[in-house]
């Protein structure tokens, strides 16, 4: 560095000696700042970028010392500092080489001296930064290696755990696995292909074809694979291994190459699974389905049966070949296509998990086979549809015999309409004659009465009492076969008002008697009005005929649900008459049974019987208890008229 | 005091298959304080050709009263009735249904074809003469009836 480019700051409290090396310093080429103070020389030398030295005084009389400044300034900016001193005593050497490299001058010494040191301090101070700056580029160098070489080392640690991981994965894998030279020697074996084998580590590796687990019956076979590998023909081959023990199990065996860069084959490895579980799991499925003794069938989602059992093809007839053949719409009755494409849609569209339907299928010889049929969709582990499961039942007997059942009812009810309606033209056209044979006799016994003896006129009196009686018989005959023949509709009904008319119509009867009929509040009914009437006052009208002698008759009426929800309301009866003997209990709802004779109490045994038929048609049903001597109570049910309606009560 | 229509004589028309009924009827009318004639037919196409004054009938009176059974063989007795109540003049002569049945459906169809009245024969031989004649009482003695024409 030239003295021109070098700037000096002088920090020299004496103005006359600060002066005189100014000027000095400048004649010998270089730039001079002043300072009088330590402080004012410490405030230019750090803000002044320009400073390249300091000549420094050591006393700078009060405030901040020399050494004090220097050590200050060295703390913000790296500067050479040259002390300059009076003395030349020991103790001040020590104090400023303590702060700084670049030596003092002792102010006597000529101008000449202050020049050279300056210079020197200048050329020193080069000098360290130089080999600071190396010092630098050394450490910056270190560090960038320090840091490759843990990058190294980190990539060795990732190796080393990848090696690991694929030594464990390789021992946790549940099949066996060998890793072969080209050769076909074992050259790795993982300790499933040992456990599978029976064979240790040690007795394979090194061991070379034909491997010790071959069967050596199977050698021809095995050994075509082999080749078939070692000629790049990769594929799974179910082959026959042995244990060491030399017992035999299928093997599936997946061999693969590993190939170097340069198209080499380095090694070949053959993953080994043993079979035999899967196997019989399989032989077990295939017994299971195959020997089932209801149809079942995997069918493919557009409609070919890929399997089906013996039970099913016999059941439509065909042999289990033929079935391959064909597909369920083929074998569905027309009418029942809809149902079944309805089940398939709905299970490939997940909605459902399990479809049951009864449908018809076409027998091989056309006719119709009813089945109940489950139907289960079975998808792959991403929800494809795979195939349907089927399981078939034949239900044509039972259908058969739902149907012979319906017909019989039909047949039944028919039977039974014709009856009533015979029950209904035949006491109809009774009447027609019976009517002449009553009349004519009265009207003989009116016009010949004065020609007739006792005798003829006791016989007249008993034919017309038997043809009053054949026609009371067939007018109740009528009545009874009328309850269902020419009932009217049922509809919701306050069942006071057919009591009411009931009470009214056994008017004459009760005045006579002097009976006292009493009700409770009754709730509404679903019912015939008339016939509910005519069932009030039979129950009414019995037990006035039936009272005990000497007491007047009671009846009460009262009534109840058995509970909110029930549809039926049950209805009670109850009077203090003669009572019922339990062993003709069961007689006395029977038509035309009489437990009294006609002159005890008159009657034609049907009004029970009447009553039993009008509940029955409301679907209720009627019985009694009764305490002889003491009294009878009658029950029975009608729908009650919410429940039919299904309002809320 | 009522006064038969015409004359002293009052002449009935009865259409009753059944000969004993058809009896019963005479005898109960037979008793009667007023003079009558019973005409009897036995089923409908007799009745409309009485009423018509057809064949043997050309010289039938026009009756006072027609006493109408309903199931007659032959030409059924709502079939008469309908004839009856759409002729120009026949329709004013009243019609009495004296029938076994006591359907309602029997009942109703007869009074919308315009039957005067409707009665189901009782069973009882005492109440059927007093019914037979009470018929003859309330309708040739107590109701007044437009005047027969002789035209037909």
């Amino acid at each position: 560095m030239s003295p021109e480019q070098t700037t000096v700051l002088l920090v020299e409290d004496e103005a006359l000696f600060s002066m005189a090396l100014t000027a000095m310093l400048q004649d010998n080429g270089y730039r001079v700042l002043t300072a009088s103070t330590g402080e004012q020389g410490l405030e230019i030398a750090t803000g002044s970028p320009a400073v390249n030295l300091v000549l420094m005084d050591v006393e700078l009389g009060p405030g901040v010392s020399g050494i004090d400044a220097a050590l200050a300034l060295q703390a913000t900016r790296a500067l050479p500092v040259v002390f300059l001193t009076s003395h030349n005593e020991k103790e001040m050497f020590d104090r400023v080489r303590s702060v700084t490299r670049y030596g003092y001058v002792i102010k006597n010494m000529g101008m000449h001296v202050i020049i050279s040191s300056i210079e020197m301090a200048l050329e020193l101070f080069e000098a360290h930064r130089k080999t600071r700056e190396s010092e630098e580029r050394f450490r910056a160098l270190s560090e960038t290696l320090q840091a490759k070489n843990r990058l190294i080392s980190g990539i060795f640690d990732t190796q080393r755990q990848t090696m690991t991981s694929l030594e464990n994965l390789l021992n946790a894998l549940p099949d066996g696995l060998s890793v072969l030279s080209p050769e076909g020697v074992h050259q790795k074996v993982n300790p499933a292909l040992c456990r599978i084998t029976g064979f240790t580590e040690e007795e394979l590796i090194g061991v070379g074809p034909p491997h010790p687990y071959w069967a050596p019956e199977a050698y021809g076979e095995i050994e075509k694979v082999f080749k078939k590998t070692l000629a790049g023909s990769f594929a799974t081959w179910e082959l026959t291994f042995m244990r060491k023990s030399g017992e035999r199990f299928p093997a599936l065996v997946s061999p693969s190459e590993l190939r170097k860069e340069n198209g080499e084959v380095l090694h070949y490895v053959a993953l080994v699974k043993d079979n035999s579980e899967l196997r019989q799991t399989e032989e077990e499925f295939k017994i299971f389905f195959d020997n089932a003794p209801v149809g079942k069938s995997i069918t493919s989602p557009d409609g070919p049966l890929l399997r089906v059992n013996e039970a099913f093809a016999s059941m439509l007839g065909y042999s289990l070949e033929e079935m391959q053949h064909l597909s369920f719409q083929e074998l569905t009755f027309p009418e029942d296509l809809p149902e079944t494409t309805e089940c398939i849609r709905t299970l490939m569209a997940g909605e459902q998990d399990v479809w049951n339907m009864e449908k018809r299928y076409i027998h091989r010889d056309g006719h119709l086979v009813w089945a109940h049929v489950t139907t289960r969709l079975q998808r792959d582990l991403q929800g494809k549809p795979l195939y349907f499961l089927t399981h078939v039942q034949d239900i044509s007997r039972r259908k058969e015999a739902e149907e012979k059942l319906l017909a019989l009812n039909d047949e039944l009810q028919r039977s039974n309409h014709e009856l009533e309606q015979f029950a209904y033209v035949a006491s109809h056209d009774l009447q027609e004659p019976l009517r002449m044979v009553s009349s004519y006799t009265q009207l003989l016994a009116q016009r010949y009465e004065s020609l007739l003896d006792q005798k003829g006129r006791d016989f007249i009196a008993f034919a017309v009492d038997g043809a009053n009686r054949m026609q009371q018989l067939i007018h109740d005959l009528l009545l009874y076969s009328r309850v269902t023949t020419r009932g009217e509709a049922m509809a919701p009904l306050d069942t006071h008002l057919p009591l009411g008319d009931a009470v009214k119509n056994l008017q004459a009867t009760i005045r006579e008697t002097g009976a006292m009929v009493t009700n409770e509040e009754l709730p509404p009914v679903f019912g015939d009005r008339t016939q509910i009437m005519q069932l009030f006052q039979n129950l009414i009208g019995n037990s006035i005929k039936f009272r005990r002698p000497g007491e007047p008759p009671r009846v009460q009426v009262s009534a109840g649900r058995f509970s909110r929800e029930s549809r039926l309301c049950l209805f009670k009866v109850s009077d203090n008459g003669i009572g019922i003997e339990p062993e003709y209990v069961d007689r006395l709802f029977v038509i035309f049974q009489r437990l009294h004779t006609r002159k005890e109490y008159p009657g034609t045994g049907i009004g029970l019987a009447l009553c039993k038929r009008i509940v029955n048609r409301h679907g209720g049903s009627i019985w009694l208890e009764s305490e002889p001597g003491r009294g009878t109570t009658f029950f029975f049910t009608l729908p009650a008229a919410g429940a039919v309606k299904g309002e809320k009560s | 005091m009522s006064t038969p229509v015409k004359g002293d004589c009052i002449d009935i028309l009865l259409v009753e298959d059944n000969e004993g009924d058809a009896r019963l009827a005479m005898e109960a009318l037979s008793d009667s304080k007023i003079r009558n004639r019973l005409y009897h037919v036995s089923d409908g196409e007799e009745a409309m050709a009485f009423l018509l004054r057809h064949g043997a009938w050309a010289d039938a009176p026009r009756p006072d009263l027609i006493m109408l059974d309903l199931n007659l063989p032959r030409k059924d007795g709502r079939q008469v009735l309908a004839e009856l109540k759409a002729h120009d003049t026949l329709m004013t002569i009243p019609v009495v249904i004296l029938t076994i049945s006591d359907d309602e459906a029997d009942i109703l169809k007869s009074y919308s074809l315009h039957a005067n009245c409707y009665i189901t024969k009782p069973i009882d031989f005492n109440q059927f003469m007093r019914i037979v004649r009470s018929i003859e009482d309330f309708w040739l003695t107590i109701v007044k009836l437009p005047r027969g024409t002789e035209e037909v």
